[in-house]
């Protein structure tokens, strides 16, 4: 899990305090402190590096405008995150007839290093092959399939943070996830079963994360 | 994949580290034991390294994101300007829904007294009607026929 902010940085609540009172320079640095991450999970559902930062203009100009709704009930990042996938699945049903799809263009994408990659395939080239299928394969799934994966499994949050931004039960992050993955798993076996191991490859460990 | 749908969830569970200490040492020993769980979790493994590889790449905000998106929100109305409209668009909101419910709840009512209402009430008077002038027809057509005769003391001289 990413660490969300650093020790000596201001608290989001001062922040968001001082941004009520009037204060730009909060503002500023609440854009800066979630930035990345609206881009990251915005890029997931735009086709181009534009389109990504008109969206994510509107997500931080729709913070500012309801910020005095937030009510402390949920994490900070969890609220932003909420009108952030809101903004996200608005804009793939808007533009459903463009066929708008999660990041195709590779040229744009900065590769970066987030993850450590122990359990990842050893060959380089298989795993850039299975990130481009996996890829491919999220954007053929349905809206609530796509938006619980790319929350879980590209965003890393816990099931509680899940249920906070799409507000939804634990129970209901559970099924839908575990239904996600099986639709996930199917066109896996079904497109590109090269990809998954043979059933002679077997390791005992524990969980991954 | 053939794994029954429970061990399919509680794989899951086990890797998302949904279990708490005793049932993820029972898992692990299963997994440990029966190699069809041992091929599952090969799969499993499989997959989020695809998610891991295709999640480490991501898209960066421009350097001149932050001022741009500033830039717009000085463009927008005061806080005041905005929490006050926030509180108009929720009383508009309110007296919409209102006007709607008061609106079902009047065609409700005249679609009662048009219609219903009124096939009720016409029903209610229609039976006895019909049914009055059925027994005189019936007792004319009885006296034209002769089957019966009108009792003396009251008919007609």
């Amino acid at each position: 899990m990413f660490a969300l902010q650093r020790p000596t940085e201001t608290p989001d609540a001062e922040l968001i305090r001082a941004v009520l009172d009037g204060s730009e320079s909060a503002f500023e640095q609440i854009v800066a402190r979630y930035q990345d991450r609206v881009f990251r999970l915005l890029g997931r559902y735009c086709r181009d590096a534009i389109e990504c930062e008109d969206l994510a203009q509107d997500v931080f100009l729709k913070v500012f405008r309801k910020l005095h709704t937030f009510q402390h009930e949920s994490q900070f990042f969890t609220w932003i995150y909420r009108i952030a996938v809101n903004a996200a699945t608005d804009h793939l049903s808007r533009a459903s007839s463009r066929r708008l799809r999660l990041v195709e263009d590779d040229a744009t994408l900065d590769v970066g290093t987030r993850r450590d990659d122990e359990h990842s395939p050893d060959a380089p080239l298989q795993a850039a092959e299975l990130a481009a299928v996996t890829r491919q394969i999220v954007e053929s799934l349905p809206e609530k399939f796509r938006t619980i994966l790319v929350l879980r499994e590209f965003e890393d949050l816990s099931y509680t943070e899940i249920a906070e931004v799409l507000q939804i039960q634990l129970g209901t992050v559970e099924s839908r996830l575990f239904r996600a993955r099986q639709r996930f798993k199917e066109a896996l076996e079904r497109l590109h079963p090269e990809l998954l191991p043979d059933a002679g490859s077997r390791s005992v460990r524990g969980g991954t994360r | 994949m053939n794994l029954p749908h429970r061990d399919q969830l509680q794989l899951q569970r086990f890797l998302d580290d949904r279990l708490g200490p005793t049932e993820r040492a029972a898992f692990a020993a299963r997994i440990a034991a029966e190699p069809s769980l041992q091929d599952a979790l090969a799969a499993e493994r499989t997959l989020r390294g695809g998610f891991r590889a295709a999640a480490a790449q991501a898209r960066a905000p421009s350097a001149s994101f932050a001022a741009s998106v500033l830039a717009k929100a000085r463009q927008l109305p005061s806080r005041v300007e905005l929490e006050q409209a926030d509180i108009a668009a929720g009383g508009v909101g309110l007296i919409r829904r209102l006007l709607l419910a008061a609106g079902v709840v009047v065609g409700i009512g005249l679609v009662y007294a048009a219609g219903l209402g009124e096939r009720e009430s016409a029903h209610l008077q229609a039976v006895p009607a019909a049914d009055e002038q059925a027994e005189i027809d019936r007792l004319d057509q009885l006296l034209r026929s002769g089957a019966v005769r009108p009792r003396a003391d009251i008919a007609p001289k």
